[in-house]
């Protein structure tokens, strides 16, 4: 959710200054919807934008939004449905629709998909930094771990240029950079960068359990359990749900 | 040059094709006829785990046979054919096996789950313990083709929701212990209550139904056995216990217990010598990299590295990814998943029973994945999952394993059994849906190179349970491999390891590190052999 929130902030405002000739806006109509989805009210927004297409006529946006809706459950075969009909319209495409489509491939497991549709939407624009960084957890399951290390490196520099509204995905490139750098036996570096995602944002608490482990293997077992600690502290903040599995909800 | 063309051409026409080394299966009619596991319909999660397999020489004469629990529904205990064991009869004709389970006096008619195979007495012969939706079932071999079952007086039987279990020298007294997971507390006369899983009405459970305690029983050397939970340190907190493998999983001689529970940390049991301690958060096995629990029903156990350390892979639920842990020396587990390339590959599928075994005959150890979604409601569009999904093969090389498909079709899988059932040195299959028809394939691509092994044990431990074995080759590599009960899923297939090898190599000796600890090197004399312990 929190990661929905801040791409929305992010694409709707800053994102939008499209490379191509034409910047293509969201519609005042689905602002409401799309502050509905961020609410997590998925079913009052797809009613709210059936209704503005059945007036209005079915349009790229708004099946983008109800794409956007899916996504935001966690059911990203329905959301891929809804953003490949939104880029079957004529005219531009709503950028921020590829996107989308690239995460909810990627969350099924189609790589080849969600690279396409990621190096799509970075054709238009090339300086969005969380499609650089699904490059890269991406050539990571690919086994290209140097091809990793540098979509992650570009995400960084990329990030600090707007540090303060961008430092939760340079954090998360930190944090990637550092299991790659962990499995090659780059203890120390790894660790630097674990340490520099925290700082960057403290909420990652997938980093804490990490770091955890990295220690263990060093054999330091007080700054193990510290960060082991402060690992469970900061999950059940940012997600009480995880204190189980959440399937089913 | 017209003529040097010709002479090169004649020459390549000449020569032998190299053999390609793809995974290759046939399904095959092995004389089971349409033996069925499980029924419909699947309204609880009672109904959702499915059956067990188990392969075993029940006969002692060589070659493998194979035993099926049944599961059943609420209405009825379980589906007409229970608990059926099968005799192989393979010839040069092929894979056939016969049903055996009326002379064999085997009667078990209930909720049977899970299987695993021992020789509890130390008479060479195989034993059967089966986990049931209540009290579960010691099948004592008489070595004649008859069993007895004697869960009561061995003090085995359990009335839990036993699922899987395994056999391992615990206490390293030279007779074998049993470890059982329960699942959880369920009252077939107060079902619990359905639930929503991404919007969709489905089952309930296991979330909001209580877990139950797993059972060590301490082998009492008479053919009894006592409650040694508690004794041993096994007393943490009741958890959904699906899986558990016994073997050395730090290499320091003592048999660890790893178990995978649903939807909550899994459990790595270390080996103190004086009791067990739950190290699974310690050692980084209890969850994936990120921390996560998650819901392990499968487990698989090899060395994807080539350290010659156990490394484990466990199937999970969909829109999550199934985990690799690669062991270290210092006992340490990492989640390299992605890099192994088995993560974003399994986000759409519900995995169950998986091993790895070297299917293709290249010489590394390949994966097998077995999956089929628990809702039967499942579809992509309302879960990103079909309840029917195919039998994943992952061909292996140093560091990374590539998807193959080398079985068509999709199943709603459950447990399988993975051995060479025709005796010519490749893995054949044995799979076991959640509902329906068993299906065996045999393996038909290119025979490997293979050493094929089989050991003998001290004390009563006459199969050699908890040994590790690393075999030396002439080009100074090696390649390690336990044998061990438990893992895959409610199954048991600690068979004759089978361990392959490229054809420009040979194996020179065995390192053994037997249950007890003590090593024994052995040098190789033939492609199938049986090592004794001194």
């Amino acid at each position: 959710m929190t990661t929905l929130c801040f791409l929305a902030t992010y694409l709707f405002t800053v994102g939008c200054e499209a490379k191509n000739e034409q910047i293509v806006k969201l519609d005042k109509e689905f602002e409401v919807p799309l502050k509905l989805i961020s609410e997590g009210e998925q079913g009052s927004a797809r009613i709210r934008v059936r209704q503005h297409m059945d007036q209005q006529g079915e349009s790229a946006q708004g099946f983008f939004i109800m794409g956007l809706s899916y996504h935001n459950e966690k059911r990203y075969a329905k959301a891929v449905e809804w953003f490949d009909g939104a880029l079957s319209f004529d005219g531009p495409a709503y950028p921020p629709t590829l996107h989308f489509l690239g995460w909810s491939h990627y969350y099924l497991g189609n790589t080849t998909e969600a690279k396409e549709a990621f190096q799509r939407f970075l054709i238009l624009q090339d300086h969005e930094p969380d499609s650089m960084f699904a490059l890269g957890l991406i050539a990571t399951d690919e086994g290209d771990e140097q091809k990793a290390l540098k979509w992650f490196r570009k995400t960084i520099e990329r990030c600090n240029q707007q540090p303060q509204l961008l430092q939760n995905i340079a954090a998360k490139s930190y944090a990637r950079m550092s299991d790659i750098l962990e499995s090659r036996g780059n203890t120390d570096e790894a660790i630097a960068f674990y340490l520099r995602a925290i700082e960057l944002n403290p909420k990652l608490y997938e980093v804490y359990h990490r770091l955890s482990n990295i220690y263990r293997r060093k054999g330091d077992e007080q700054l193990a359990e510290n960060a082991q600690q402060q690992f469970f502290a900061t999950r059940d903040i940012v997600r009480p749900d995880l204190r189980h599995t959440s399937f089913p909800e | 040059m017209k003529r040097i063309a010709c002479i090169l051409l004649l020459c390549a026409c000449s020569q032998e094709p190299e053999r390609s080394h793809q995974m290759q299966f046939k399904q095959i009619d092995s004389g089971i006829g349409s033996v069925e596991c499980g029924s419909e319909p699947q309204e609880t999660i009672l109904e959702v785990n499915g059956c067990g397999v188990a392969l075993l020489d029940y006969d002692n004469d060589g070659d493998l046979d194979f035993f099926l629990t049944s599961s059943g529904t609420i209405e009825e205990d379980s589906s007409s054919s229970g608990c059926r064991l099968y005799e192989n009869v393979s010839s040069e004709s092929g894979i056939k096996f016969v049903d055996v389970t009326e002379e064999s006096g085997i009667s078990i008619d209930t909720h049977a789950m899970g299987v695993a195979i021992g020789d509890i007495n130390g008479d060479t012969f195989d034993d059967i313990y089966v986990t049931c939706f209540g009290p579960n079932r010691l099948l004592v071999n008489n070595g004649d083709g008859a069993f007895v079952e004697q869960g009561e007086s061995a003090n085995v039987h359990d009335d839990g929701w036993g699922t899987s279990a395994a056999f391992g020298d615990l206490d390293v007294d030279g007779d074998l212990d049993l470890y059982v997971c329960n699942y959880l507390e369920f009252d077939v006369d107060n079902v619990p209550r359905r639930a929503k899983y991404k919007g969709v009405d489905v089952l309930g459970g296991p979330h909001g139904l209580t877990p139950q305690q797993d059972i060590v029983y301490e082998n009492n050397g008479d053919g009894t056995f006592e409650n040694a939970t508690e004794k041993w340190g096994f007393d943490s907190t009741p958890a959904f216990g699906l899986n558990v493998a016994i073997l050395d999983l730090n290499d320091d001689g003592k048999q660890d217990v790893y178990v995978g529970n649903d939807s909550m940390a899994n459990s790595l049991y270390i080996n103190q010598g004086e009791g067990f301690v739950d190290s699974g958060f310690h050692s980084g096995a209890a969850t994936n990299g990120e921390g996560s629990m998650q819901a392990t029903m499968g487990i698989a156990v090899g060395d994807v590295n080539g350290d010659n350390l156990p490394d484990i892979f466990t199937t999970n639920f969909s829109s999550d990814t199934n985990t690799l842990h690669v062991n270290s020396e210092s006992g340490f587990f990492s989640d390299r998943t992605n890099a192994y390339g088995l993560g974003l590959s399994s986000r759409m599928l519900l995995g169950w029973t998986t091993a790895f075994e070297d299917f293709d005959g290249d010489g590394h150890d390949d994966l097998i994945i077995l999956n089929g979604h628990v809702y039967p409601n499942a579809t992509m569009a309302s879960m990103d999952s079909n309840r029917l999904q195919p039998v994943v093969t992952m061909s292996g090389s140093p560091h990374r394993f590539e998807q193959v498909n080398a079985i068509d079709g999709a199943f709603d899988d459950r447990a399988g059994v993975f051995g060479d059932l025709d005796g010519d040195g490749d893995v054949d299959l044995v799979i076991a849906p959640r509902h329906g028809a068993v299906r065996v394939y045999e393996n038909v691509g290119a025979p490997p190179s293979v050493l094929k092994l089989t050991l003998g044990g001290s004390g009563q431990n006459t199969k050699g349970l908890g040994a590790k074995v690393t075999v030396q080759f002439d080009d100074g590599t090696t390649k390690s491999k336990w044998n061990h009960d438990g893992s895959g899923f409610q199954s048991s297939m600690s068979v004759p390891l089978l361990f392959t090898f490229p054809k420009n190599v040979k194996p020179v000796s065995l390192d053994i590190v037997w249950a007890d600890g003590h090593m024994q090197r052995v040098p190789v004399t033939d492609e199938k052999m049986h090592v004794t312990q001194e």
